[in-house]
């Protein structure tokens, strides 16, 4: 948990769930574990409020509770896990991921599992045919059985799992990798580990979504009562969904290398690649280091009915992709043709690369970049032969190692001849590692992202005025058209907004844009570098 | 130690192993780095397209939809404020927070509200109350003196604390203006 990361973490908190659980959260970050009369005293809000905030941090999956760790006496201790709130930045990239997959329905329902922590199916269903049904014309409703074929097969292809029972004891609903700080008796069980993690409940849900009746009051009144009248269950009380994150990163992961193929080389290489991935996908566990072999006549007889290309003609493209220095396929034997593999981790580790020299090239300039990259091959090399391979003058070519050293990205390593370290007896290599390479810039990466949101508060708190008035206006505009009024009335309200404050409003909205959009696309890198630094520090663990 | 100048300007090791000559050394800072500095390579322009677009209003969208959300837990304002004409359209709009209970099953049961009424306090205060009004009572009698003890009363404030009696003279100039 570094400075940056809580600081990220307590702007997002803030951002969704407001300041009194940012508060608490930021408390049990930094902390770590505590139990609730301690969060009160140190945050200085009341017991409820506290209550509530912790409540709504575990329905979120931030937080989880250990009873009685230090004997069965001890109060009931809370964590906050720092990593599930970083991934709230990531949501819009589930929702669209979900979109382009199983369309308007599957965006809803990760949309509303998302908003909500987690939920039982029946009532999932319930509230999305609700929207869906708001959205569509007059007239038409959306089915339940739709959702409910949608909701499965979301299961199925183990996008959305159910929550691991807390029964009295431990209740984490996080996965085994990342091992509890606290010394528990039973560890938290991952949700992988409950045998019916993806079994879909047998309930029976018959209906259609209601559209919210704005006509007669009587009918309102009548349904209300109605409804509470009967309160409706289906059977599936007590088990709970939430998105399986893991199996997201997993997509992104497999549609980064898949794009990535398809830069380098071209797109019918990037369909064998992405052919050989689908065929994975279920024997694969999402920690492995590469897939499992396949015979190249496995993937001839899987490829898309589109591409037909003929046999000798695969085997090339698949020898092309082995002899490819990015290394995103291996041969693993030679019986069916040939067994190929994909390198997951070897793949991973080389798009960090070519990430760190892209972020050195775009700030540094494309002679450091030189640079860079040869220390990166090269390993260690002395101040001499740096200037020699990189093909750069001797002065420009110290000054731009010294500004590498100096931000940290090249560091020095001191080889004595003698063992009393004298300078004038010890060589000096630069060198470049890769790994806390990788993790500088992700915190850099944590940090921009807390500057961009901060900047965003800061120019919304600085027109505040203005979006206030803005907002009213609307306000009494849409009630006027509800109400029926004249169009010179409603010209006479819109131009209660004078033109210079209309150009203000604009650039503001322009300004929003720009840094909330940002926000998104450095969480790209973020993903990419999350990867490679969790791939790599398990394979040497 | 053996250099030139006896600790001015001389390094501890030999500097031509780094490669740098005494010519060519950068500047010293001289206080804090610029809060702004000028950057020589600009960044790269954002990726827009429609994926971003979306994207862009998903996020937006979503912000929006939690906050109204009654996970969104806002501390409670002083209700004795004015409230601003302007909140009042503001609060139209909004929608109403329906309450929100988790289940119970899945949280430890300390995090459950508890709703206990306390009514011991209501009688303690009553009590205070009336205490107070038989002090001020016996103080105002104190206070229904003539003239002459007025004057002796002045030149004790003026040697004594003046705060302690403070509440006592204000009583005492009202009883005066009033009989």
């Amino acid at each position: 948990m570094t400075a940056q990361e809580v600081r990220l973490c307590g702007l997002l908190l803030q951002e969704h769930f407001g300041e009194v659980v940012e508060k608490v959260g930021r408390n049990l970050l930094k902390s770590g574990t505590q139990n609730l009369r301690a969060i009160v005293h140190e945050t200085g809000l009341s017991v409820d409020l506290v209550k509530k905030s912790v409540c709504v941090l575990l329905q979120h999956g931030a937080c989880s509770f250990i009873q009685g760790r230090k004997g069965p006496g001890s109060p009931t201790e809370y964590r906050a896990h720092c990593d599930r709130m970083l991934r709230i930045l990531r949501y819009p990239r589930y929702i669209y991921t979900a979109k382009t997959l199983y369309g308007d329905t599957g965006e809803i329902i990760i949309e509303e599992l998302l908003q909500r922590g987690h939920m039982t199916m029946s009532s999932t269903v319930k509230t999305v045919a609700d929207r869906l049904t708001q959205n569509m014309e007059e007239g038409s409703s959306m089915d339940y059985g739709e959702v409910s074929t949608t909701f499965s097969k979301l299961v199925e292809t183990h996008f959305l799992q159910r929550c691991p029972p807390a029964a009295g004891a431990t209740g984490g609903s996080q996965t085994a990798a990342l091992t509890p700080a606290a010394p528990v008796s039973s560890a938290a069980p991952t949700p992988e580990s409950f045998p019916d993690c993806y079994t879909v409940p047998q309930v029976k849900l018959i209906g259609r979504g209601k559209r919210p009746l704005a006509s007669e009051e009587g009918e309102d009144q009548r349904n209300a009562k109605r409804a509470k009248m009967d309160p409706e269950t289906h059977g599936d009380e007590g088990i709970y969904w939430q998105v399986n994150f893991e199996r997201f990163h997993q997509y992104f992961r497999d549609q980064t290398i898949i794009s990535a193929v398809a830069n380098k080389l071209d797109q019918t290489s990037s369909e064998i690649v992405r052919t050989m991935l689908r065929m994975s996908e279920v024997t694969t566990s999402s920690t492995a280091p590469c897939t499992k072999p396949l015979s190249a006549n496995e993937i001839f007889r899987s490829l898309p009915a589109t591409y037909n290309i003929p046999r000798h003609i695969l085997d090339q493209y698949l020898t092309l992709l082995v002899d490819d220095p990015m290394e995103f396929v291996g041969k693993a034997g030679e019986s069916g043709g040939g067994m190929f593999i994909v390198n997951l981790n070897r793949a991973l580790a080389n798009l960090a690369r070519a990430t760190l020299e892209s972020i050195v090239q775009e700030r540094f300039g494309s002679r450091s970049a030189r640079i860079f990259r040869l220390l990166l091959r090269k390993r260690h090399l002395e101040q001499k032969q740096v200037e020699d391979f990189a093909m750069i003058p001797a002065k420009e070519a110290k000054d731009m190692l010294y500004t590498l050293l100096s931000q940290n990205l090249v560091q020095l390593q001191e080889i004595p001849k003698t063992p009393d370290f004298a300078p004038s007896r010890t060589f000096y290599l630069y060198t470049v590692n890769q790994l806390p390479t990788a993790k500088l810039l992700l915190q850099n990466c944590y940090k921009t992202v807390a500057n961009l949101m901060e900047r965003r508060l800061f120019e919304a708190k600085e027109s505040k005025r203005l979006l206030e008035k803005s907002q009213r206006i609307e306000a009494i505009l849409a009630s006027l058209q509800a109400s029926g009024a004249e169009p010179e009335q409603l010209t006479e309200v819109e131009e209660m907004i004078t033109a210079p404050e209309r150009q203000q409003l604009d650039s503001l909205r322009l300004h929003v844009n720009k840094l909330d959009s940002a926000e998104n696309q450095v969480d790209e890198t973020i993903f990419l570098l999350e990867s490679y630094i969790s791939s790599a520090t398990k394979s040497t663990s | 130690m053996a250099g030139k100048g006896r600790g001015i300007a001389a390094f501890t090791f030999n500097i031509d192993a780094l490669g740098i000559g005494r010519g060519n050394m950068p500047e010293a800072r001289v206080g804090p780095s610029p809060l702004f500095p000028s950057i020589e390579f600009k960044p790269v322009p954002l990726k827009g397209g429609e994926e971003e677009d979306y994207m862009l209003a998903l996020k937006q969208e979503l912000r929006g939809a939690m906050q109204r959300l009654p996970h969104n837990i806002k501390a409670r304002s002083n209700t004795t404020e004015v409230e601003k004409y302007t909140e009042r359209y503001l609060k139209q709009s909004e929608l109403n927070s329906e309450d929100w209970t988790p289940d119970w099953n899945l949280f430890p049961k300390e995090l459950m509200p508890q709703s206990k009424k306390r009514r011991i306090k209501k009688g303690a205060t009553t009590k205070t109350v009336k205490k107070l009004k038989e002090d001020k009572a016996n103080l105002l009698s104190k206070l229904d003196v003539s003239l002459p003890s007025l004057f002796c009363y002045a030149i004790q404030l003026l040697f004594f604390k003046m705060s302690s009696y403070m509440h006592v003279l204000r009583h005492f100039i009202f009883s005066m203006f009033n009989g």
